[in-house]
């Protein structure tokens, strides 16, 4: 059992494959803080993870079993997981949202590209949401997406965005329904009633507190100007 | 017709969300989004009733000629049985 540290909560996993241990060694925790909960998995586990992905070897399935397994617990600290392209840039995190295949990270990368060196990337993929009394912070982890951006960073989230494809590139304030059913949409559901129930809530929260957005967008410097004018300057064009 | 059972009706944020669990969450991956007559047509449904019943309701509850009701209440439901969330 090793302890590790995400999202401010420190917990034990204990694991099988040394392809676990390698994955999630950058957020390794060394304090002194007791475990909040521990993820262990076991055979059959695994085999319910086979039913959704069988490519997958058993190393890698103990991998997707384990991020399964802290997103439910993590639930319960009112922390979720939000499937979303997220970058920090001056103290405040953005967070790009769309179907796989749209191009949320296309649009990063362009943000990294020309705030260059003063934005960096919490999480390409998967990030972790706090959602507190008063804020909403995104917390790095090691579920980074296929090009593996992401650090053990964490920044309170100014604004979330919704991506389409474009001709041109312009933005529009999401209402609050539309970035509830967005969330659902790009979020890991639970099985149970009870924690459906936590999530809602918690998902409640998240609208009232942050402001989103729908972007339609091409590859360009323009498609930057018109999300960070929008989010971060509150100028709609 | 019933409302499946693996079905919750939720307010958030002032929109009326159901939303699958259990079982009925692999089978049936989307939200719906109900507006407030969808709600009160939703409940009826969740304790079963067929659609004469359910065009009864409509009229009693709302200012709402018969032949509105029923052209509602068979939009509703089709679209129900459509998506196999009735039985």
């Amino acid at each position: 059992m090793k302890k590790y540290e995400m999202a401010s909560v420190v917990f034990g996993v204990k694991f099988n494959f040394p392809f676990t241990e390698f994955f999630l060694k950058d957020y390794e925790y060394f304090g002194d803080k007791p475990c909040e909960f521990n993820i262990e998995i076991a055979q059959n586990d695994l085999e319910k993870e086979r039913e959704l992905t069988p490519e997958f070897e058993d190393d890698e399935l103990e991998n997707v079993a384990v991020f399964r397994k802290l997103c439910d617990k993590l639930l319960d600290k009112d922390i979720i997981m939000f499937h979303s392209s997220s970058i920090e840039l001056d103290g405040q995190a953005y967070l790009f949202t769309a179907p796989s295949g749209t191009g949320k990270s296309t649009h990063s990368a362009l943000w990294l590209k020309y705030f260059k060196g003063r934005a960096r990337y919490v999480n390409d993929d998967k990030p972790f949401l706090k959602i507190d009394e008063k804020n909403v912070t995104v917390y790095g982890n090691p579920w980074t997406g296929k090009h593996g951006l992401g650090n053990n960073i964490s920044a309170n989230v100014k604004g979330i965005c919704k991506l389409s494809q474009g001709k041109v590139n312009r933005i529009r304030r999401m209402g609050k329904g539309e970035m509830l059913l967005t969330l659902l949409d790009q979020t890991e559901r639970p099985q149970t009633i009870e924690a459906m129930d936590k999530l809602l809530n918690l998902l409640g929260k998240l609208v009232e507190r942050v402001s989103s957005y729908y972007l339609e967008c091409d590859i360009s410097n323009e498609a930057v100007e018109v999300s960070y004018n929008a989010m971060a300057k509150g100028e709609l064009n | 017709m019933k409302i499946k059972e693996g079905f919750i009706l939720r307010q958030i944020a002032d929109s009326n969300l159901v939303v699958p669990v259990g079982q009925m969450a692999k089978q049936f991956n989307g939200v719906i989004k109900l507006n407030e007559s969808g709600v009160f047509m939703w409940k009826k449904l969740v304790d079963g009733i067929d659609l004469d019943g359910l065009v009864n309701a409509l009229t009693s509850e709302y200012d709402v000629d018969e032949a509105t009701a029923r052209k509602d209440a068979e939009a509703f439901t089709n679209a129900l049985i459509q998506a196999q969330i009735v039985e």
